[in-house]
């Protein structure tokens, strides 16, 4: 006999019969050792980070990228000068005010209890989206600036006070009104943000006010906003660790 | 799994909502019973780190859970009494949304919402936005959200308001089967949502505990004894005045009062066992015209 008929007959002798009962055991077994071993994993940050930025209404960063085209258009037209400090004021006051459903989403849901007492919690949350608004609204700004500056010869000093100032602003507005004690309704947000779009208008519009203060001022006035904005949000964050000590 | 409330103490301004608490807990079902504003809900937000302690502490294994943090909240289940979602998702999407704040990564998130789902009954609504469901169905999803990280400490705060008596008992049935191998802290006002599952029965009142032990010590503990009268039209005013009526049945010729009474209230009356809403009555109730 040779090799191969050796081996035939071996096969014939001994044909394996599966024995389906211990191949489905071993294939639970397999995938409860496999969860098991995940269950000791946790979300890392980045993919928290993404899964709250599926959580983000993209409409609010849509219409903020409308709003800026309607603005970019304002500059290339050949508007007056004061209409177009009027529009841009408008518009940044706007630009500011589409973070607000995003940002009172957790509060008008109610969902901050259960968040708080989850692992990543409520603060983790609210700095998670503070974060991905301020990257998206940063990258439509530079790309907006750019655009101004760079295509439609807008001077940046001018972007700086009648642009970037009031969007400042307003954001701190919003974020001051987000951590106050008071548990003020997104819709106060606004009327305040409006308020402050107003005063706005009447100080740009003043030729005297406006030409009285210096480029070096603006620059000042601008550096005390975005610090003013820096303590809202760090006061919003810190807002999300005592909010329900605030009696009813 | 121990729980150890020592001198526990919450105030807000110059309200005390809890007031030097001690209690211990392990594996079992915990049942608080009180009227609202006595306090449960600030103890169980404290329990689940949402409040500050202003004194005293809660130990988790002999350890500060708020110096635990995050491990500790890795333990934790909470329903809360106002229970919020996103009403845009649907059920699957916003357990997955709460399985990833706790941490659950996305394949072992999937597996444990694909068990959760049927096991609190929303399998045909899994698909359904959150806004759209009844709330019966809000709830048990608000039990699905607690119990996605498998948690050793599960806090409910009135799981039960606002839902009908066949949903109720669905309810009590399901977290009796949660209740295996872990704590269950059940608060409520509605004595029969504890009466049968909990192994331990706290009454709250006014920040501390009035009354402790299982059903049958809670029992024992009243003082007074329970009467069946009937009651002519004419003195059911009287009696409702001169004690506490745990019930009252209108009948044609008066009325069938049931009455808590350490000494007997009518000369017809009769003893009758003690329930756990007479209990109730007894340390939280008033009688007609007697100020809350």
């Amino acid at each position: 006999m040779n090799l191969e008929e050796q081996f035939k007959s071996c096969q014939k002798l001994y044909r394996p019969a599966p024995a389906e009962e211990k191949i489905s055991e071993t294939i639970q077994k397999s995938a409860y050792a496999f969860y098991e071993a995940r269950q000791e994993l946790l979300l890392s940050p980045g993919e928290f980070l993404r899964i709250q930025l599926k959580l983000i209404r993209k409409r609010w960063w849509l219409l903020q990228f409308l709003l800026l085209c309607a603005a970019g258009a304002m500059l290339a037209s050949p508007w007056e000068e004061n209409q177009i400090q009027r529009g841009m004021a408008v518009c940044s006051t706007l630009f500011s005010i589409l973070t607000i459903p995003e940002l009172w989403k957790n509060r008008s849901c109610q969902s901050m209890e259960i968040e708080k007492a989850a692992l990543y919690s409520l603060r983790q949350i609210y700095a998670a989206r503070i974060l991905l608004f301020g990257i998206a609204d940063i990258l439509l700004l530079t790309l907006f600036g750019g655009t101004a500056v760079l295509g439609l010869r807008f001077p940046p000093e001018q972007l700086l006070i009648q642009f970037l100032l009031p969007v400042t602003v307003t954001s701190a507005i919003c974020f001051g009104t987000l951590s106050s004690r008071h548990k003020v309704t997104e819709s106060s947000a606004i009327v305040l943000s409006v308020l402050w779009s107003a005063l706005w208008l009447l100080i740009t519009l003043n030729e005297q006010v406006y030409r009285m203060i210096s480029l070096p001022a603006w620059a000042g006035i601008f550096g005390a906003s975005l610090l003013l904005l820096c303590l809202t949000v760090i006061r919003t964050l810190d807002f999300c660790d005592e909010y329900l000590e605030i009696p009813e | 799994m121990e729980l150890e409330l020592n001198n526990l103490t919450k105030t807000f301004g110059s309200f005390t909502a809890v007031d030097h608490m001690n209690l211990t807990m392990s594996n079992g079902v915990y049942g608080l019973l009180g009227v609202n504003g006595a306090g449960k809900t600030t103890l169980m937000r404290m329990l689940c780190t949402l409040l500050r302690p202003t004194g005293g502490s809660i130990c988790c294994d002999g350890k500060d859970i708020f110096k635990m943090d995050g491990e500790y909240r890795k333990l934790l289940g909470y329903l809360p009494q106002d229970f919020g979602f996103y009403p845009e998702f649907t059920v699957q999407d916003y357990l997955l949304y709460i399985a990833a704040i706790k941490g659950i990564r996305p394949e072992l998130a999937k597996k444990r919402v694909r068990e959760l789902i049927p096991q609190v009954g929303l399998t045909k609504a899994a698909g359904r936005k959150m806004k759209k469901l009844s709330g019966g169905m809000k709830r048990r999803a608000g039990i699905a959200q607690a119990m996605l990280n498998d948690p050793k400490i599960l806090v409910l705060d009135e799981p039960t308001a606002g839902l009908d008596p066949n949903e109720r008992i669905r309810f009590r049935n399901l977290i009796s089967e949660l209740s295996e191998e872990r704590l269950v802290l059940l608060s409520t006002h509605i004595v029969s949502d504890i009466e049968y599952i909990a192994n331990k029965i706290w009454l709250m009142k006014d920040g501390t505990l009035v009354q402790e032990g299982t059903a049958q010590e809670v029992l024992e503990s009243m003082p007074e004894k329970v009467w069946h009268c009937r009651v002519e039209h004419a003195r059911i005013s009287e009696a409702m005045k001169q004690y506490k009526v745990s019930n009252m049945k209108s009948e044609p010729q008066g009325a069938l009062l049931r009455i808590i009474s350490p000494e007997i209230p009518f000369p017809n009356a009769v003893p009758a066992e003690p329930s756990l809403e007479d209990v109730f009555l007894y340390y939280f109730g008033e009688k007609v015209g007697e100020e809350a």
